[in-house]
């Protein structure tokens, strides 16, 4: 048995109905960790849903515990050119959570639930960018996938450059930097 | 000013009549209003064209509600704010009144967050003056504000904004979470959040972007995941 038959994982959009089981789901002490906790079980998840049109996946595995979730969307339009253009869309990641006693594991990284999940996100950016730029213009920049990434959450720093996110210059904020991902539209890898 | 009321058509009847609809909240926020001086209505008044304008950025406009926010709190008579707002009755409503019921237990809860949140700031605010030996007046010169502001915040009558915080945090010497412990996370969330809100990119930003997607696509292997019949 290949340990992704050994550890199947399960990825369903959010409903209203996730907010029960998501009680349970502890994304870890340091701040940026809690800050995902709070997102996703607090009421924030509903006003991005709302408000943004954001996705939200949750990942289950196959006794059906949450194992953690992700949030994709796209950003509002940017003024490209500056400072009166209106031309620019970015993707944005906005929350990628994983429950602590997930972290590492399984021990194998090509199957690591991290890995995994991010892998399912940059697949539905890829889906989610061929839609703007198909039928839902502006769409200059769709094809960067970004984020905003704790300057000390390390181990997402490392994840996300295995993914081939690197910086993005001029968006730092407080103690988060950008890093953006340029999207491979055009094969269909996934 | 001098204001006659002597046929049916000198009252105002449109006014009045928006005003006997608007809730218990936004009566209480125009009466207060009311209660501002001159300077004060007029810098309400800026912010609120501000928030009209259909060109003005998410960003400006979060700004503009702020302002306001701070602005009609303000004591006119004492000359300066309040530094907190009590929301209480505003903010109990959508949790037993919202129209769509199934929000309700989920704003409940998140307000009993903030509640919890509030009475530990109290507590610790409250444990760190006694310990620094620090009055309540002696604070409220050091950040600038009122003892009843620093009184009513301690009393969990008015919830302090971040930068009341952090402006008490340097007035006593102490971290922003010893005062408020979830500071960082409020702080991180904004962070997340104000990223794909900001329309205003500086030249900086769009070199940045268009040298990312000068890069050539990412060659990765990504496996969507199956979805799952709920159970």
């Amino acid at each position: 048995m290949s340990e992704i038959e050994k550890y199947p994982l399960f990825a369903d959009e959010f409903a209203l109905a996730d907010q029960l089981a998501l009680a349970d789901l502890h994304c870890g002490e340091e701040p940026w960790a809690r800050a995902a906790t709070e997102w996703i079980r607090g009421t924030e998840v509903l006003d991005a849903i709302e408000r943004f049109q954001t996705s939200v996946w949750i990942f289950r595995d196959v006794e059906d515990f949450i194992i953690g979730f992700g949030a994709l969307e796209a950003t509002s339009w940017k003024k490209w050119p500056p400072p009166d253009g209106k031309k620019s869309r970015l993707l944005y990641l906005r929350h990628l959570g994983i429950g602590a006693k997930y972290r590492g594991f399984p021990p194998e990284r090509e199957y690591r639930y991290s890995n995994r999940i991010l892998e399912h996100l940059i697949a539905q950016a890829k889906k989610m960018a061929i839609t703007i730029r198909d039928s839902k213009p502006p769409s200059k920049h769709v094809e960067l996938l970004t984020l905003m990434v704790h300057r000390d959450n390390l181990p997402a720093q490392k994840l996300y450059q295995r993914y081939g996110f690197e910086l993005l210059d001029g968006f730092e904020r407080d103690d988060h930097f950008a890093m953006s991902h340029r999207l491979d539209l055009d094969s269909d890898s996934n | 000013m001098n204001i006659k009321l002597e046929q049916p058509s000198d009252f105002p009847l449109d006014a009045f009549r928006a005003l006997l609809q608007a809730s218990p909240g936004q009566q209480e926020i125009l009466h207060r209003y009311m209660e501002c001086s001159d300077s004060i209505q007029s810098v309400v008044r800026l912010m609120f064209a501000v928030l009209e304008n259909p060109h003005v950025t998410d960003e400006d406009r979060h700004r503009a509600t702020r302002t306001i926010a701070d602005a009609i709190y303000l004591k006119p008579e004492a000359g300066h704010g309040s530094y907190g707002f009590d929301l209480a009755k505003v903010e109990r409503e959508p949790a037993t009144k919202h129209p769509e019921e199934h929000r309700r237990p989920l704003i409940a809860q998140r307000l009993d967050q903030l509640d919890q949140q509030q009475a530990t700031f109290s507590e610790r605010l409250r444990s760190i003056l006694e310990q620094k030996n620090v009055t309540q007046e002696e604070l409220a010169v050091r950040i600038e504000c009122t003892q009843s502001a620093i009184s009513k915040m301690i009393t969990r009558n008015s919830r302090p904004h971040k930068k009341t915080i952090l402006k008490m945090a340097a007035a006593l010497s102490v971290s922003p979470t010893e005062l408020w412990p979830d500071l960082e996370v409020a702080s991180i969330l904004d962070s997340i959040a104000d990223f794909p809100a900001e329309r205003e990119l500086n030249e900086q930003q769009a070199a940045a972007l268009d040298a990312a997607l000068a890069r050539p696509p990412v060659k990765v292997v990504v496996r969507e995941l199956p979805a799952r019949a709920r159970k």
